[in-house]
């Protein structure tokens, strides 16, 4: 079963690389037929390279997705296809543009490419969209895609991998960016996986502190790039695997089964911990997601729970910290453990709320307006997205009592 | 580049020296090239600002660094600077074909003469000239424009040819750097020109850069410091710009000093294309640059600034200290590129463009704090954006250029505004203008200047209607 990723924009085509390079040393060091199959497909290389990647890459500028082939053609084991669309300038930050003129101009010949490589695939287990929506590319184009890909194929699963900006401000509109781009995904998208550049970095920082002392930390967006890919790998890309009981494990499917099951809660957001001992990170889980309406803990490698003579030690089960929806899967990896959750939780509503409030201020005071105005988007369609957006934060309060 | 008039040629030939300079330094991957290679690949990065014929590509794929060309489209109304434009270091970079002169009288610093009599009689020419550069293009996406607003030619034809550049290409982006004159500009009728620039880049520009000699010529002194390494950057030469015209300072040290304030401007369009050439992990197009920084449609006056002025040592400094240096060294009065205002303005969008070894953790924990110390505009809490460019500078391992939008242009512009009223109240002056315009067209250019105060004023004070006010200092981690 394959999955096809389609990655829109820079962050979108850096992730995505990260996440290729990531999945094919794993290849290389076990030996993995099945991640192969299902990420990649052999033939068509000659000796360039080994087996080239299931992967539709789109930008408006060439400059990333050429810095990314060429990385790959360095390390000669995988490949991507050369994209079909050659575009310059990018999409000015801007979402109007990025979907009324970007998307509409490249619309058929991505389609073409995301069509030809699910017909490749013997069977296809899900389509998973990488971008940001904060910028012009991701957000816009990427809105796009997402529209015209669950016309085309109602039935497959669409997990996205959404990248969400700085709070402190990483582009002066990103919020109306934002707030258009989540309407879509709320519209479109099976499941929502939030990634918060915020909270990236910080984590990354407590990580990095941990392990230099003294010195101050340096972040780049490699390391973050690198935490949502290990975390991808260890929760939402999941091995497709028989189990005891016949049932096939189609993770896609399951994703968005059990952590979406209400199509009006399709957030999702990622929390993890590297710890060895079983309390110490599922309390931490706890601290870190309070409220968990469905959650799915995988524990990648092996953890110690506290042993029988410890008896005032309860051992913390998922059930009781993050309710009965709570399910465990355990990978039995050898590296060190770590515990992901990846929870539909009511907390997903500032992501919600902060970009429709920054929004209404910025349309009273007429800031922005005219650029979006100027590539077809009417402050009547950002209400639309608002109401949209606004429905989903009602549906999270109800539930979050 | 269509750069107009001798200021604006000036300018132009420091800017193309300086971007030249850093393509032979490093290829469009980032990794750096022998200074010892005469022949050179013209890649994608190069061929944003540089092209060459196809006949001069040998079978390697390679050039000879003496058929890289410009795209750039030189003009002035007289011979001089041009030709020693063409006749300098920089002379195989301009496409000869590509030069316009017109007859040799130039525009006796009368905006009118520049506007309406060239503006008539060398339009075509020029057009014709910006046609052929454009067909060589792949994909044309922005025209930048240097000049000054004082003088007649490059005020005067250079906004002229602006307006035929929004007319004939609306959708490709206009970036505007004019050179303000100064208080005790030694050119009377400066204000006339000024003002009547001024109408026109509000109405036809999309972004603009303005610079003033003052601030320049300060900062240039700054870098004068006995710190400065020019070690540092083996391949960089200032050129010489030529004989300076005596109407301008005309003595050598006058020379010397505009070379280095034409480096500090041809500093800043480096730095504002450094993206758009070379790679990084966070990119910055001209197009996004509108889109943030210009949040009402006649707002789009820009100050810019450019860290690090002076090279001290950095040795013992850490990589995150240099870069938070640089932070309170670009939003210092000291090092605007155009004159800060005395009262501390209200800032509506800011753009921070950062080159070399920066990492994102340096760039987001320092805008963080210029949310803090920076006075914004409510509407406008995160309006920041940040971009981070792998490639260095020429002659520094970290840079960066600060360009924001802020309310502080109201004192530039008043000034310039207050100049004209003085000469307009007793009329001097004004006939050499009325031979070629009514006095409605000179009131018309001012009113707009004053309505754009007046916009930047509003914009200012707009406060969030009650009842919105939402905590902004709230940031969920």
């Amino acid at each position: 079963m394959s999955i096809v990723t389609v990655q829109v924009g820079q962050c979108g085509n850096q992730v995505g690389h990260a996440l290729f390079e990531r999945l094919s040393s794993e290849i290389e060091q076990n030996d993995d037929r099945t991640v192969l199959d299902r990420f990649f497909y052999e033939g068509q290389t000659g000796r360039a390279a080994k087996y080239t990647a299931r992967c539709v890459m789109v930008d408006m500028e060439p400059k990333v997705i050429e810095s990314c082939r060429e990385q790959a053609k360095q390390g000669k084991v995988f490949q991507y296809r050369k994209p079909k669309i050659q575009k310059q300038g990018g999409s000015a930050n801007n979402w109007a543009f990025g979907y009324n003129i970007q998307g509409i101009c490249c619309g058929e010949t991505i389609h073409e490419e995301i069509q030809t490589e699910l017909e490749r695939a013997d069977a296809i287990e899900g389509i998973q969209l990488l971008h940001s929506v904060g910028g012009g590319t991701g957000s816009g184009v990427g809105s796009f895609i997402l529209e015209t890909v669950r016309d085309y194929c109602p039935s497959i699963p669409i997990v996205t991998q959404s990248v969400l900006p700085f709070q402190a401000g990483e582009v002066a509109t990103q919020h109306y960016n934002t707030l258009l781009s989540l309407s879509y995904l709320l519209k479109f998208a099976d499941t929502v996986i939030l990634r918060d550049n915020s909270s990236l970095v910080s984590e990354a920082k407590k990580k990095d502190s941990a392990v230099k002392a003294n010195q101050q930390s340096r972040i780049q967006f490699t390391d973050i790039n690198n935490a949502i890919v290990d975390s991808m790998c260890e929760s939402c890309l999941l091995p497709t695997r028989t189990l005891s009981n016949g049932r096939v494990f189609k993770p896609c499917h399951d994703l968005v089964d059990h952590l979406t099951p209400d199509p009006r809660l399709k957030l999702i957001k990622v929390f993890s911990v590297k710890s060895e001992r079983w309390n110490v990170a599922m309390n931490d889980l706890k601290r870190q997601c309070k409220t968990s309406l469905f959650s799915t803990i995988t524990i990648h490698g092996e953890l110690q729970k506290p042993t029988a003579s410890l008896s005032r030690v309860e051992v913390s089960s998922p059930d009781t910290l993050f309710g009965p929806r709570c399910r465990q899967l355990v990978q039995k990896i050898s590296g060190p453990p770590s515990s992901t959750l990846l929870s539909n939780t009511p907390s997903s509503r500032f992501h919600l709320e902060n970009p429709t409030n920054k929004v209404r201020d910025m349309i009273a005071c007429g800031a922005y307006i005219h650029h979006f105005e100027r590539y077809g988007l009417e402050k009547h369609d950002v209400e639309c997205a608002m109401n949209i957006v606004g429905q989903a934060i009602k549906d999270y309060e109800t539930r979050s009592v | 580049c269509l750069q107009v008039g001798q200021c604006g040629n000036q300018i132009g030939c420091k800017f193309w020296d300086l971007a030249l300079q850093e393509h032979l330094m490093y290829r469009g991957d980032g990794t750096v090239r022998k200074s010892t290679e005469k022949r050179v690949h013209l890649d994608d990065a190069m061929s944003s600002f540089f092209r060459t014929d196809a006949r001069n590509i040998s079978d390697d794929g390679t050039v000879s660094t003496q058929n890289i060309k410009a795209r750039a489209v030189p003009i002035d109304m007289e011979e001089g600077v041009l030709e020693s434009l063409l006749q300098g270091n920089l002379k195989t970079l301009f496409d000869k074909r590509h030069c316009i002169a017109g007859d040799t009288s130039g525009c006796g610093n009368n905006w009118a003469v520049g506007h309406m009599v060239y503006g008539q009689q060398c339009l075509s020419e020029v057009m014709e000239k910006v046609r052929h550069t454009t067909e060589d293009c792949d994909s044309l996406q922005t025209f930048l424009m240097l000049h000054s607003l004082g003088g007649g030619t490059g005020s005067g034809f250079g906004t002229r040819v602006l307006q035929e550049l929004a007319d004939e290409y609306p959708s490709i982006y206009r970036f505007v750097s004019p050179v303000f004159p100064q208080e005790n500009d030694d050119v009377v009728t400066s204000p006339y020109n000024s003002v009547l620039s001024l109408g026109q880049l509000i109405d036809h520009a999309d972004c603009v850069l303005p610079v003033d000699n003052q601030q320049l010529a300060d900062i240039a002194v700054l870098s004068q410091s006995p710190q400065r390494g020019q070690k540092d950057s083996p391949s960089y030469q200032i050129s010489q710009p030529g004989q300076v015209k005596s109407s301008r300072s005309g003595d050598r040290k006058g020379g010397e000093a505009f070379a280095s304030m034409n480096y500090i401007v041809a500093s800043m369009l480096t730095n504002l294309t450094a993206s758009m050439r070379f790679p990084g992990q966070l990119n910055v197009d001209l197009n996004e640059l509108t889109t943030n920084l210009v949040p009402f449609p006649s707002l789009k006056f820009i100050y810019s600034s450019v860290a690090p002025i002076a090279l001290s040592k950095h040795g013992c400094s850490s990589a995150s200290r240099r870069v938070t240096e640089l932070f309170r060294d670009a939003f210092s009065r000291k090092c605007q590129l155009l004159t800060a205002p005395e009262f501390k303005p209200t800032y509506f969008a800011s753009c921070i463009l950062l080159r070399g070894d920066v990492s994102l953790s340096d760039a987001t924990s320092n805008v963080e704090k210029l949310r803090q110390t920076l006075s914004l505009a409510p509407w406008s809490t995160e309006g920041f954006k940040v971009g981070l460019c792998s490639v260095p500078a020429c002659e520094s391992p970290v840079s960066l250029l600060s360009l924001t939008n802020n309310s502080g242009i109201v004192q530039s512009l008043s000034n310039i505004q207050n100049r004209f009223v003085k000469l307009y109240n007793v009329q001097a002056h004004l006939h050499h203008y009325t031979e070629y315009l009514e006095q409605e067209e000179i009131q018309e250019a001012y009113m707009k200047t004053s309505s754009l105060i007046e916009s930047y004023e509003q914009a200012a004070k707009i406060k969030l209607p009650d009842g919105m006010r939402h905590s902004n200092s709230k940031l969920l981690f």
